[in-house]
Order: C-alpha cells, then sequence, then structure tokens
C-alpha cells in the first residue's frame, strides 16, 4: 500500500493507460483544481466512447472554473469532490484498478485526484448505436414495433420498463477474454427456479473463448445437445416476447453488440407461437394455431408422400388424380426422385440466395427464379407440373414456421425424409417421423424435457384459450409460483 | 415440475409403457385365431381373457410393496440365490428375445406384404432391429415419454374403424353367447398369447417415481389395452362376420381399410404410417428388457455395447426362425404359452417366497 | 474416436440398405399400366381370358385400351398378358369388374380367391355380370367418354335410388356374401342391346355359382324385399291411360320364428311414397275426399304384396334360392353352424309379407 501512495498522477495515469494497451485514443487531460492552492488532477476517457459533452460540461466546467476553496487538506477528498463539484449524476469512487480500467473500456471518465488513491468514476457512456427501430425478422401486425439494439443499456432498460416488479433480478456477466463482452442474466427472482438459474449461470462463467460475436455463439456454447437440428434455447428481437417469457419463468440473456436476447429453457410448442395469437382473438388465434401445425406437418412430409407415391404405390392415388398425374408425367426426363430432388434444391438456392443480396437484385432474382425457372422447366420437360405444385405447397407452408431457427431445422428435416421415401415407402415415412419423435423426446432444454405435453399447459398449444382462463403458469417450466391471475371476470359479471 | 431424476417415470408414463408392450403385433391377427375357436362370441374371449395380466399386474403390486426399489431379477436373486436366480432371469432372457424376434417377423410379413413388396426380408429385417435397438438404448425416462407420445398416435389407429362402421351389420354379432360357453373359453386361451407381455412391469416398477401407485396404474394399462384389443375384436366381427374373419390373416386390416376418406383411394396408407409407432415402440419396450435383464446378468457390460453386440444375434434369429408367416405363427404357438405357464408359475412362486420367507 | 465410430457405422448401414438391390423392381407411375377395369371370361369351359382396361396417355388425349390374358389358370393369365405388354400392370385402381355370364354359372370362387389374397386389391370396384364377354364390352366406344368403364362405373352408381338397388354389389361385398352363412350374392346384369350398355336384371347366385336371371321388373321386388333401404319408383297402371307412378322409399325388417320345426319368415316393409303423377286419383278427390288417400295407399300396398308374394313363390319354386337372406335373420336368432342349408330352408318356409305406405310429399300439384 506504501507503495501506491507514493505514486504520482502521472504514474498512476501510466499504469492504467498501460493496463488498457496504450491505445491511440485514450484521452488524457490534466487540470488544475482550485485557485489558491492548486491541486493536481487529470481525467481518462476512451475517444468516440464517452460523451464529450458531458464531461466538457459536468466534470471539467465545475471542477476547473466552479472550485473557490483549498482542497489540499480535505478528508476523503474523492467523494468530497463527487458530491459538491462533479455535477453529473452517476460517479461511483472505486479503489480496484481492474473495475477501473474496465470501466474505462467502456466509456466512462476516470478522475484522478493527487495524493488519493482511489479514483472517481464518471459515468459518461455515449456512442453512436443503432436506435430503437422496428425488427426485421419478426414483425407482428399488432404488437409493438420496438426491436432490441446492440446496447446493453438500453436493452436492459427496455425490459425494466415492461417489468417494474420489484423482484426482477438482473446480473451482470462478462464473457470472452479479449472481446470482454459484457451479457445480462435477467430473471424474476420468486418465479424462476433456482436450479435452472444456477445452472445456466455457471455455464456462462465456465466460457473461455475470444470473443462473443454474435449471441448465438452464447447459445452454442451452453447448449446441451450440439447435432440435433431443434434450437434448445429461443432467440427473438422483440421485448415483448421476453416479457412474457420472463413471466413464465424463464431466464433471458442478454449480450452486449447483438440484438438478439436468447431465453432458456424452451419447450417446443413455443417455437409455434406468435405474439399474434395474443394480441388476437380467440377463435380466430385457434385457427391460426392449428393452421400452423398442419403447415409443419406438410413442410416435413409432402414431398415425401407424393414420392411415395409416384414411385411405389400408384394404386393408392385416389382416381380423379390418377389421370391428371400420369398424364403430366409422360415424357418426363427425370425419375421421380430426381425430379423432386432437384427442384427442392433450386427452391433452397433461391431462398438462401435471396437472403443476402441487395433488395434491389433481390426483386429481379424472384421475378428470374420464381416464375422463369419454374414455367421453362414445366415447359422443358425436365420436371412435371404437378411436382412443382407440390413442392410450391410446401415452400409456402414453410413460411409459416414464426421462429427463424426452427424454420431451418425443419426445413432440412425434409431431405432425410426424402431419402428415406425413396429407400423404402411409406415405411421410411413412418420410420423418418419415428426418429424424429425420439430425437424430440431424447433433447432436454436445461433439464426442462423438450416435448411435453401437461394436462394443464393444453390451453396453449393446439387452440388458444381465452386470455382470463390461462390462470396458472405453464406447467412445463419449473417456477415457483403457479398463479398468475385470478378470475376477476366473475367479479364483473352482471348478477 | 419435471426436475425430478432422470430415472422415474410418472404415473401416465407408466401406464402408457404397460399399454405399448402388450399391445403390439398381435393386434392385426389377433381376430382371426379368436374368431375361428368362439365365433361372433370373439370379442367376449377376448374380454375375459383379460385377466392373465390383471393377475400379473397384482402379483407385481404386492412385489413392489415389499421390494419397491428391486425389479424381479434382483428379487429372484435373493428368493433362490444367485445362480438359480441368474438361470431364471436367463430364461427371461430368452423369453424377450422371442417376443423381439417374432414381432419383428410379423411385422415384416405385414409390411412387406401391404405396402412395401420391393424389399426382401432382411433388409426390412436388418433395419427394423437397429432402430428398435437404437431406441431401446435410451434412459427409461426417455422411452416413457415416447411411449406416451405414440399412444396418443396409437389412438388414430384404434379409433379410425368407427368410421368403417356404416357397412356393419349387427346380425353379424347376434347370436350373442351362442357359441357356448366352451368355445368362448377356448378363444380366451388363444387371445393369451396377445396379452402375453404384461410382465414388463416386472422390470419396470422400479422406476415408477411414485411407487404406491404400482397397482393402480399398471391395472389403467391394462384396462386400456383390454378395451383396445375388445373393441378390435368386436369391430372385425361387426363389419366382416364370423365366418370371413377367419379368411383373412390380418382380418383387421379391413374395416380399417376401407374407412372412405375423401382424398386417398384407401385408408391402408395412413394406418400403416401409424402403424408403424405402435408396432416400434413395442419392438424398443422388447429391446429394453433385453438390455435391463441382460446389463444385471453381466454387470460388466455396458448395455449400449450389449445391444450392439446382440444385433447381429437377433438379425439371424429373425431370419432363419421365421422364414415366413407360417412358421412364424407356428413357432409362437408353441413357446407364447410355454412362457405364459412359465411366467405364471415363475411370478407366483416368487410372490409366495416373497411373502413367507422374506417378509 | 468416438464420433468418427458413429458416422462410420452410420456410413455402413446406409451403404448396406442401399448396396443391396434384392426385392421386386418398383418403376414409377408413368410407366405401370394401371388397370381400371377388369373382366373375366371362360371360354371352352376350360381357358379363362382375362381382358383388363387400361388407360393410354398420349399428350393431349386419353384413350382406352383392352389388353387380354388368356391361360388355363385365372393366375396364369397375367404372363401371358406380360407377354404382349410393354408395361408391367398394377392392380388395385380398378372400378369395375365384369364377370361374364359363363364364368359365373361355372363358379366364381377362382376369382374371388386370387383377389382376395392380393393386398393391393381393395374391394371398391363395382361387380356385375354381362351377357356374352366382357372383352366385348370393354372394346365398345361410347361416345363421350375416354373409356367405356367409366361409362359402366356411372351406370353401376347410379342404380342406387333408382331400382331398389341398394349399395352393396361392391367387391367387398360379394366377399362378404360369397361364404357367409345365409347369405347370397344377387349383381346387376349388362349387356349391349341397341349398342349400349344397358342394365337388364340381375344375376342371382347360390353360393358361388349362378343360378338364374331375372328380369328387372322382378329385381324391383326382389330389391323392394332384400334391401333395408332402398328408393324407386311404383307405378298402380290400369290401362295405358290411367296410372299412378310414386317415388317410394322402402325399408324393410325381417323377423324370423320357427314353429314346430318350420321356420316362418315375416317380412315387415315400410314405404314412404311421394307423388310424381296421377291420373287415377287426382288432386282434387285427394284434398276433398279423406278416404282417397287411404284408397290410394290401399291400392299401393295391395300393389306391392301381390307382386312381392308373385316373387316369392317364383324364388321358391323356381329358383330355390334364398336370395332374401332370410337365412341369415335365422342364423342369428337360432344358432349358426347348425350345418344346415338356408337355401333349402327358406324354399320350403312361410314367408309372408306385411306392406305398409305412407304418403309424403305430392309435389307441386297434380294437372
Amino acid at each position: 500500500m506504501n507503495i501506491l501512495e507514493e505514486k504520482t498522477l502521472q504514474e498512476r495515469i501510466n499504469i492504467i493507460r498501460e493496463g488498457m494497451g496504450n491505445a491511440q485514443n485514450i484521452v488524457v487531460k490534466n487540470i488544475i483544481i482550485g485557485n489558491e492552492e492548486p491541486l493536481e488532477a487529470a481525467i481518462l476517457y476512451v475517444n468516440a466512447l464517452a460523451d464529450k459533452d458531458i464531461i466538457d460540461r459536468d466534470i471539467l466546467a465545475p471542477l476547473m472554473l466552479y472550485v473557490k476553496e483549498d482542497l489540499h487538506n480535505k478528508m476523503d477528498l474523492s467523494s468530497y469532490v463527487c458530491k459538491k463539484y462533479i455535477a453529473m449524476s452517476n460517479t461511483v469512487v472505486e479503489k480496484d484498478i481492474n473495475k477501473v480500467m474496465d470501466a474505462a473500456k467502456r466509456g466512462r471518465t476516470i478522475v484522478f485526484l493527487d495524493n488519493e488513491e482511489d479514483y472517481i468514476v464518471a459515468d459518461t457512456i455515449d456512442g453512436i448505436y443503432r436506435g430503437v427501430e422496428e425488427p426485421q425478422n419478426e414483425s407482428v401486425i399488432r404488437g409493438s414495433k420496438e426491436g432490441f439494439t446492440e446496447n446493453i443499456e438500453t436493452n436492459i432498460s427496455m425490459i425494466r420498463r415492461r417489468v417494474k416488479d420489484e423482484n426482477l433480478k438482473v446480473d451482470i456477466f462478462t464473457v470472452g477474454r479479449r472481446s470482454q463482452t459484457d451479457l445480462a442474466v435477467i430473471y424474476i427472482g420468486d418465479i424462476a427456479d433456482k436450479d435452472i438459474v444456477n445452472n445456466i449461470e455457471k455455464k456462462i462463467k465456465n466460457i473461455d473463448v475470444d470473443m462473443i460475436p454474435a449471441g448465438n455463439y452464447i447459445q452454442q456454447f451452453i447448449e446441451e445437445k450440439v447435432y440435433t437440428v431443434f434450437p434448445q434455447m429461443y432467440t427473438t428481437e422483440r421485448p415483448d416476447v421476453v416479457e412474457a417469457k420472463i413471466m413464465e419463468g424463464r431466464i433471458a440473456i442478454i449480450i452486449e453488440n447483438t440484438p438478439i436476447v436468447i431465453t432458456a429453457p424452451t419447450v417446443i410448442e413455443e417455437f409455434f407461437q406468435t405474439m399474434d395469437d395474443y394480441a388476437q382473438r380467440t377463435t380466430v388465434a385457434t385457427f391460426y394455431r392449428v393452421l400452423r401445425l398442419t403447415a409443419i406437418f406438410i413442410t416435413i412430409t409432402l414431398p415425401s408422400i407424393y414420392l411415395t407415391f409416384l414411385r411405389f404405390n400408384p394404386e393408392l392415388i385416389p382416381i380423379k388424380l390418377y389421370v391428371p398425374i400420369v398424364q403430366s408425367r409422360i415424357g418426363i426426363a427425370l425419375s421421380p426422385f430426381l425430379e423432386i430432388l432437384s427442384m427442392e434444391l433450386i427452391i433452397e438456392f433461391l431462398r438462401e440466395g435471396g437472403l443476402r443480396l441487395p433488395s434491389k437484385i433481390a426483386q429481379t432474382m424472384s421475378v428470374v427464379g420464381g416464375i422463369i425457372i419454374g414455367d421453362t422447366a414445366v415447359k422443358s420437360k425436365i420436371v412435371s407440373p404437378s411436382t412443382v405444385l407440390v413442392i410450391g405447397i410446401t415452400v409456402v407452408a414453410s413460411f409459416l414456421i414464426p421462429n427463424h431457427d426452427m424454420s431451418l431445422g425443419i426445413r432440412i428435416l425434409r431431405f432425410p425424409m426424402l431419402v428415406l421415401a425413396n429407400l423404402m415407402g411409406i415405411l421410411g415415412i413412418g420410420i423418418g417421423w419415428l426418429i424424429i419423435l425420439v430425437e424430440l423426446c431424447s433433447t432436454d432444454s436445461f433439464g426442462v424435457p423438450y416435448l411435453q405435453f401437461k394436462k394443464g399447459d393444453m390451453k396453449d398449444i393446439f387452440v388458444r384459450a381465452p386470455l382470463f382462463e390461462m390462470n396458472n403458469r405453464p406447467e412445463a417450466i419449473p417456477n415457483d409460483n403457479p398463479v398468475r391471475q385470478t378470475d376477476f371476470r366473475e367479479k364483473s359479471r352482471r348478477k | 415440475m419435471d426436475k425430478k431424476a432422470n430415472n422415474l417415470l410418472t404415473n401416465t408414463q407408466f401406464a402408457f409403457i404397460i399399454v405399448g408392450a402388450i399391445a403390439g403385433i398381435a393386434m392385426l391377427s389377433l381376430p382371426r385365431d379368436v374368431v375361428e375357436a368362439a365365433k361372433q362370441d370373439g370379442w367376449i374371449s377376448v374380454a375375459i381373457a383379460s385377466i392373465y395380466p390383471i393377475y400379473i399386474v397384482l402379483l407385481a403390486g404386492y412385489i413392489s410393496k415389499k421390494f419397491p426399489n428391486d425389479n424381479i431379477l434382483a428379487v429372484s436373486k435373493k428368493c433362490f440365490g444367485n445362480m438359480f436366480g441368474s438361470i431364471f432371469n436367463f430364461l427371461y432372457l430368452i423369453q424377450y428375445i422371442i417376443y423381439l424376434t417374432s414381432v419383428t417377423a410379423a411385422f415384416s410379413n405385414i409390411y412387406r406384404t401391404f405396402v412395401v413388396d420391393f424389399m426382401s426380408n432382411i433388409k426390412v429385417i436388418a433395419i427394423v432391429i437397429a432402430i428398435s435397438l437404437y431406441i431401446a438404448s435410451k434412459n427409461i425416462k426417455e422411452i416413457g415419454r415416447i411411449s406416451e407420445i405414440i399412444f396418443y398416435v396409437s389412438i388414430l389407429v384404434v379409433i379410425v374403424p368407427v368410421f368403417s362402421l356404416e357397412k356393419t351389420n349387427i346380425l353379424n354379432i347376434l347370436p350373442v353367447f351362442g357359441t357356448g360357453a366352451k368355445n368362448i373359453l377356448k378363444g380366451s386361451l388363444k387371445t393369451l398369447t396377445a396379452y402375453s407381455n404384461a410382465e414388463i412391469i416386472f422390470l419396470i416398477y422400479p422406476f415408477l417415481g411414485d411407487k404406491k401407485n404400482v397397482r393402480k396404474f399398471g391395472l389403467i394399462g391394462v384396462l386400456i389395452v383390454t378395451f383396445i384389443y375388445t373393441w378390435n375384436v368386436f369391430v372385425t366381427i361387426f363389419y366382416l362376420g364370423p365366418d370371413i374373419t377367419v379368411k383373412r390373416i390380418w382380418p383387421y386390416m379391413t374395416p380399417a381399410g376401407s374407412v372412405p376418406i375423401p382424398i386417398l383411394n384407401n385408408f391402408i396408407f395412413l394406418f400403416m404410417f401409424s402403424w408403424c409407432f405402435v408396432a416400434f415402440r413395442s419392438l424398443a419396450l422388447h429391446g429394453f428388457a433385453i438390455q435391463c435383464i441382460s446389463s444385471s446378468l453381466y454387470s460388466k457390460f455396458s448395455s449400449k455395447k450389449f445391444l450392439i453386440a446382440i444385433y447381429p444375434i437377433l438379425l439371424v434369429i429373425t431370419y432363419y426362425l421365421y422364414p415366413n408367416e407360417i412358421a412364424a405363427r407356428n413357432i409362437t404357438g408353441i413357446m407364447i404359452p410355454i412362457f405364459v405357464i412359465y411366467n405364471l408359475i415363475y411370478a407366483t412362486v416368487i410372490a409366495i417366497l416373497v411373502r413367507f420367507k422374506l417378509s | 474416436m468416438k464420433k468418427n465410430y458413429r458416422f462410420l457405422i452410420i456410413f455402413i448401414v446406409i451403404a448396406f440398405i442401399t448396396a443391396f438391390k434384392a426385392g421386386k423392381e418398383k418403376v414409377p407411375i408413368e410407366e405401370v399400366d394401371m388397370a381400371i377395369g377388369t373382366g373375366v371370361d371362360l371360354e371352352n369351359n376350360n381357358e379363362y381370358s382375362l381382358p383388363i382396361c387400361v388407360y393410354l396417355f398420349k399428350a393431349n388425349s386419353i384413350e382406352s385400351d383392352v389388353k387380354v390374358g388368356k391361360s388355363l389358370s385365372i393366375g396364369d393369365t397375367r404372363e401371358n398378358r406380360q407377354l404382349k405388354n410393354d408395361k408391367p400392370f398394377v392392380l388395385g385402381g380398378e372400378r369395375v369388374h365384369i364377370y361374364s355370364e359363363d364364368f359365373c354359372r361355372s363358379g366364381v370362387r377362382n376369382d374371388m380367391d386370387i383377389l382376395f389374397n392380393n393386398p393391393q386389391v381393395v374391394g371398391t370396384p363395382y361387380c356385375l355380370v354381362c351377357k356374352g364377354k366382357s372383352e366385348d364390352i370393354f372394346k365398345t366406344k361410347i361416345k363421350g367418354y375416354d373409356s367405356p368403364v367409366d361409362f359402366i362405373e356411372g351406370l353401376a352408381k347410379n342404380l342406387i335410388n333408382n331400382i331398389f338397388f341398394e349399395d352393396n354389389y361392391k367387391l367387398i361385398d360379394m366377399f362378404a356374401k360369397i361364404d357367409s352363412e345365409g347369405r347370397n350374392v344377387s349383381l346387376p346384369y349388362i349387356e349391349i342391346k341397341d349398342d349400349r350398355i344397358q342394365v337388364t336384371g340381375e344375376a342371382l347366385f347360390k353360393s358361388d355359382k349362378m343360378v338364374a336371371k331375372i328380369n328387372v321388373d322382378e329385381a324391383k321386388w326382389m330389391n323392394i324385399l332384400l334391401q333395408g333401404n332402398a328408393r324407386g319408383i311404383l307405378t298402380i297402371q290400369n290401362t295405358p291411360k290411367k296410372y299412378v307412378n310414386m317415388e317410394a322409399h322402402a325399408k324393410t325388417k325381417t323377423k324370423c320364428l320357427k314353429e314346430e320345426g318350420k321356420y316362418k319368415f315375416i317380412i315387415n316393409v315400410d314405404i314412404t311414397a311421394d307423388r310424381i303423377a296421377d291420373e287415377i286419383y287426382k288432386d282434387t278427390a285427394l284434398f276433398s275426399k279423406p278416404d282417397t288417400q287411404k284408397k290410394l295407399e290401399g291400392d299401393l300396398s295391395s300393389l306391392v304384396e301381390k307382386n312381392c308374394y308373385d316373387f316369392i313363390k317364383k324364388m321358391q319354386n323356381d329358383y330355390k334360392v334364398d336370395c332374401l337372406e332370410l337365412g341369415r335373420v335365422a342364423a342369428a336368432k337360432y344358432g349358426r353352424d347348425t350345418g344346415q342349408d338356408w337355401n333349402d330352408v327358406v324354399s320350403k318356409s312361410d314367408i309372408k309379407v306385411n306392406v305398409k305406405v305412407h304418403l309424403d310429399k305430392l309435389g307441386r300439384g297434380g294437372y
């Protein structure tokens, strides 16, 4: 301790500067405080991470211009200066040099006072971030149009705005050796299950990597089953979705520099629910939910069923379909399997290519791909029109899956199913579905079984019961506080 | 609240496992055997024969009360000493091997007759056994979940013939009790083979989370199976009449296959698709039983390696022992009654010994 | 290392599955000839000839073609037919199954056997008996139809609700009826008359052999007695100009009694009639005089009774076949498998018919 006391101001500044890698955009300004017996001081901040206006107005101006007393022999000088002269809302007096360096890297300003061994850390975080916009990959018709941004404080504040409960807990971690990315784990203390929270936090603490450039890296680091196509954590860009999920006992993980928030644990029904379901009326929402579930089945199995009919069991085709299908297949060059496979691949090319094209080219591509290729493929007798129709229906059905990760996974499942159907006909389709079911049943998301049909949850899986009937939280996710609503409609019913 | 240990089943999963183990491939051919003996009262024979699994469940409930955490293999070692107990357990293993192989052979025959006639026997058998051993290698908890879900799928298979009821005729069932009690009982004897896998309850009752419910949910499982079988035979007789039922090798396909549905030509397609799940569920449960027994016989073997090792043996047995449906039915017709008697005696003896010797 | 093993195993399994080519080769759908109609002929009492009607698909049109296979046993005709054809055959999509009369008279059991055994045959084709050879029926060109099979299927389908036929002459019904106790098959009978294919009666079978053909008028009464729920037209006619047409819906229930070892059957026919045309009892009479209605109903019921009794007498004396399935009712009540020949029993038993008629709709008004 004696050693530290003896350090001069300049030495202290140099220690911090080198601890931060001696970067070029670290700015140090030396100032003099006071008129009669000037006190040496300095401020340190990182350019473009700290808001220069605040520094100038609230730190430098008072310290340089308005200190009229002698500060040399005051006790607890740092806190005195904080309380009296630094006209800022968020200041902390820090002794730990590592925390000081962390704070400086995030845009806070460090004020060094001569002959003091602690540091004043003032919150001047700024920087240019993307503003709050509508999330582009998850739009709803009736819901808020806010989406998360890359700034972790903004994101946390968006959730705090929606969950004003005093039990909302936010635990902050730092992950990544070199990137030192901030990570916040958010949950409601008296609803979420403590074991799961501890499990997740332990896994996060154990991550030892260089960087976390995208939020989904965390997902892949802490998931249990890596090779399956089904995601075991739910990602979203919408704060209203996160609010709903925390309220059911889940845990949300917000990662700095990504607009994506991950929630865990998940069960498979979540991937087929959207915010719109709850914003619409009951009957309407139920209809669309059932439609969505049908669409999933169609996406995975329709091409395989079609292939089975063509190749192995023509006697099963209904009579009225038999004639048109056979007539359209006269003279087709490819065998049914290759035909379906090639059309599927072309559609996947179109989709994957169209994701990342600039919007002007995307339009041309949709015309070329969809219309011209489809039409000319039929005319040149490479594929038959009924095949194109079947593939088209499948593709359209795959658009109904709301969650992007899940829809990618389900689209991939089509291909093994097709291969199985080609080898074994109906038996292949049955085996394919069986293997999917077995995989789903043996997947756990942090101890919570992936595929569950609890009786109390039935109100929200295949149908959407009226909102006032969902009195208990879903039983699929372990929670400590099951009741979320009471029967308030009874009170307002006319007698 | 599924935070319990990975090895415990919920009550409904327990019941569904029992349903899955018993209601396997026998459902399709059951009406033929029964109606041959009992004519139009076959469904009564089926209902009566459920006494056998009910008895087994009651025994299991009793044994589990005394030894809640040991399955019957451990209990038999305690009762008969290590060597004899192991021998009896080995006979148990043989039983399950025969079940697995006979169900696989029946499955292969049915599917190759109706929908996949372009595949050869060995291919279908190889794939079927491989997949059922794969499922059997999972934890009991996952097997419980799978059984539960497959049960809901299999309801489709059971309920479906309701829609073909318009072609049925009440005259096919009358006169009730016309064949006389002796024939009805003869029919019951023939259906015992279809009920013949209730013994799996002996192996899985330690896995039940709530040990008091072994008897209750075991009985619920057996009752569900009884209902399914009775309904099955009833609808078949209702639809075809007793004379034609004996002509079909797999009579249940006819009412199931003639349900009129709008898009497909006949319903066999959907039926085969859902039937596949039912068959695999029962095969997986047999495989699980094999794994369970063998891991208690040779505890050095890890169970998954054992399954891989036994796969070629099962393949060879199925292929050579059951070349076609006739051989399959002959063998099961001889061996399964032996097993039924063996199980009855074995379980009863153990229950008596438990009561007097060890309680 | 464990992960590499896993992929190795998967690879081996997939290689095994795809490598061995065993079993039948399957060709895709456009290279398959799916039979849309099948027939069975018997030539010279020993040679089976099985024509099969298929579609010939061209780019813009469809035609129908008949391919025939002949051999001494039904299964062998498949080989013979394949020798003359470029595509493999697939059954299971046929809509019409036509037997020639000669074949029926010698017994249809062989054909039943091979069809029953084939798992792809579902049982939905309509079965008909034809005069002459079914091959000729399939070769007839009918204006406006790609294939005569479409026409015949429609013909068979529309017998229902028209001549008191009920929908039970599909293949699956034939399976059920041939060997069931107390049941007998009866199929519509078609022939080519005046260059058109027409239904001219019904064929009665005893077990699996055809024993009689009854013409349409008799078939009407038989169907009223036989079917439980049928529709058709009844006419009371005294002179060419004076007649009443009623569209009738007949429901029949049969009861069986046994007295002193002899069987007695009571058939209750309940007819609900709609008036179509009426020249005898005009509207004025019907509405003003209350017992005109009773007279109408009484006339109708006595007409039906008389004709039914005529038919029953013929059935018991000439045909000697239990085509009304009365044996089934008796077996249901008094026990099955008693070894009795129901045809015999019914021919000797006492059958009574009770007819009740209700007048339902009158139409718009009489002229």
